[in-house]
């Protein structure tokens, strides 16, 4: 078995993303079934969907940074490998960083101005403070993973 | 400084970083960060930023996006690409030219499944075009049915792309699914005509294969039902009204794990692959759309949008030019970037100017995702002919501009039977229950 740490890193977070999206999946069938039988509906279905699919593809964040898997228009190292390649992957990276230390900055910040706040989310109750800070932390990775 | 000055810095900025290779997320979402600081300050900014993040990431409407993937990814890892190709021969590839229609559609599925036309064009590249060059089919019609066929899967549901649109400009995504129908119709006829006219005209070769035995095409027909009954599903769903959009896209996943499971054709070690694809994918979609959401901010602030829809005064009145100079820009731009990225780029300036000039923005989205899609094969420097060039060095670049030239002209037809005949598009979404 690989025991390369990055690998078991990303292995772990794309897992636990992927086990948010089929739960997202599992509750919206349930909700549609349950409606179907009986006329009723999950609780707060919408926002345990919204929030455990968004917590997915939040978690899968870092691994794309630190596997370069972002949507990108490649057309110059396409044409010129040898070429183009390096610096543009000097400029990518040197982008890819700076805007993940911004979305990380502006996200800590975003959670310590709530910390230890009333708000909650509107049908579920989860403490906003701490919703933001795992959003906060999960950028944080990604940071360290663009870098 | 003048807001309407950045914004258009921003643009440029924008567009010459994606052309560097910078991810498109990163590139629209540095430009709307610093570009919003600019023009409201680092605090206002900073405060947009964070709900921007916050509200993209807990949005119910984009929570199909990742529903869809995982549909699709599954379905790949139970072979249902691969064996809709192998069907697809079996049944039409004794006919002539029957190995490119059996490899346009092949293409389309997986196109659906993979949401990219450059990853279907690299990947049906691979399998299509040995198999073609094998049965004797010229390079330049094998290259060409390759090329058109990743094109067309991005239109046909369940797909991304209109998703996206869907959300960037606040348009029913039920409507825009719904809406493909007539154009993927009209799609699939002249592309046929596209691959039988230069054959018919001696221009390219395409010789029969034999017919396959009875057993085996039994067999074949067999293996199109679940892609046809997922298909089904979906678009029964969406049409009835039985399920919303985000509902059809978790039965859709479900049922396609249901399928996996039942038929063994998902392993374990299948269905772990399938969630880490998904997982990659939908991190990627969801930067891009937080980018997306902060650069549309930012020309929002800019009051660029509102200023080109005043450049565009004097032909408002005339929707038919303004459509044609958004034709033109779209195939300039196909020749320098990703489907994606185009759209990313040009909806939050030119929805404005299209609501302006009266047109429909369900219309529009179909019409702007078929373009760009056409700029992607459009010689001499389309990007999908570039990847095929990248897969295959063989092919001659002239050979590759043959190829693609009855699909391009194919396009601009369909384009324009859909700007003559706008009910095409609208009629279905505008009926449907």
């Amino acid at each position: 078995m690989d025991r390369n740490p990055k690998k078991l890193f990303a292995t772990g977070f794309l897992l636990a993303a992927g086990a948010c999206f089929v739960f997202g999946t599992a509750v919206t069938v349930s909700d549609v079934i349950l409606r179907a039988t009986s006329g009723a509906n999950v609780p707060a279905a919408i926002e345990l969907t919204s929030l455990s699919i968004g917590l997915g593809a939040l978690l899968s964040m870092p691994i794309g940074y630190a596997y370069r898997a972002h949507v990108t228009a490649k057309l110059l190292s396409e044409l010129s490998p040898t070429r183009f390649s390096r610096p543009l992957g000097i400029v990518s990276t040197i982008a890819s960083v700076l805007f993940a230390a911004l979305l990380a900055w502006i996200m800590g910040r975003h959670a310590l101005e709530k910390f230890g706040g009333p708000q909650t989310t509107p049908d579920l109750g989860l403490r906003m403070d701490i919703a933001l800070a795992v959003v906060a932390v999960t950028l944080l990775l990604a940071l360290a993973a663009a870098v | 400084m003048d807001g309407l000055f950045l914004g258009g810095l921003g643009f440029a900025a924008a567009i010459a970083m994606i052309f560097l290779e910078v991810p498109v997320a990163v590139a629209l979402g540095l430009v709307g960060i610093i570009g919003s600081g600019l023009i409201i300050g680092a605090e206002g900014a900073m405060a947009i930023g964070a709900t921007t993040v916050w509200d993209s990431l807990t949005n119910y409407t984009l929570t199909m996006l990742p529903l869809f993937v995982l549909m699709g990814n599954v379905a790949a890892n139970c072979g249902l690409s691969s064996k809709l190709y192998q069907s697809m021969s079996v049944l039409i590839g004794h006919r002539r030219g029957g190995l490119a229609l059996a490899t346009i559609g092949a293409s389309a599925g997986f196109g659906m499944i993979s949401g990219s036309s450059l990853a279907t064009t690299a990947t049906m590249g691979r399998i299509a075009l040995p198999e073609m060059q094998e049965a004797g089919y010229s390079r330049s019609l094998s290259a060409g049915s390759v090329a058109a066929g990743g094109t067309l899967g991005i239109l046909i549901p369940p797909s991304t792309v209109l998703v996206i649109y869907a959300f960037i400009a606040e348009q029913s995504i039920r409507e825009l699914l719904l809406a493909t129908a007539g154009p993927i119709t009209l799609a699939v006829l002249l592309y046929c005509l596209a691959i039988w006219v230069p054959i018919w005209m001696g221009w390219s070769s395409a010789p029969q294969r034999t017919r396959a035995v009875g057993a085996e095409r039994r067999a074949a027909w067999a293996e199109l039902l679940p892609p046809v009954g997922i298909f089904g599903i979906i678009m029964g769903g969406l049409y009835s009204g039985v399920f919303t959009a985000n509902e059809t896209a978790a039965i859709g996943a479900a049922v396609v794990l249901a399928y996996g499971a039942l038929s063994r054709r998902l392993s374990f070690a299948g269905l772990v692959s399938a969630l880490m694809d998904t997982a990659m994918t939908c991190g990627a979609l969801y930067l891009v759309l937080i980018g997306a959401n902060l650069f549309n901010f930012f020309l929002t602030l800019s009051g660029l949008p509102f200023s080109l829809t005043g450049l565009f005064t004097g032909i408002l009145d005339q929707p038919l030019m303004v459509i044609l100079l958004m034709l033109a820009i779209y195939l300039a731009l196909g020749t320098l970037m990703d489907s994606l990225a185009m759209l990313l780029l040009t909806v939050p300036l030119f929805v404005p100017v299209a609501q302006a000039a009266g047109i429909d923005l369900v219309w529009f989205g179909i019409f702007a995702v078929m373009v760009v899609e056409m700029g992607l094969i459009t010689p001499p420097v389309g990007m999908n002919l570039f990847v095929l060039k990248t897969v295959q060095p063989g092919i001659k670049l002239t050979e590759l501009w043959k190829g693609a030239t009855p699909f391009v002209i194919a396009d601009l037809i369909r384009v324009l039977i859909i700007i003559a005949i706008p009910a095409i598009v609208i009629w279905l979404p505008h009926h449907a229950i």
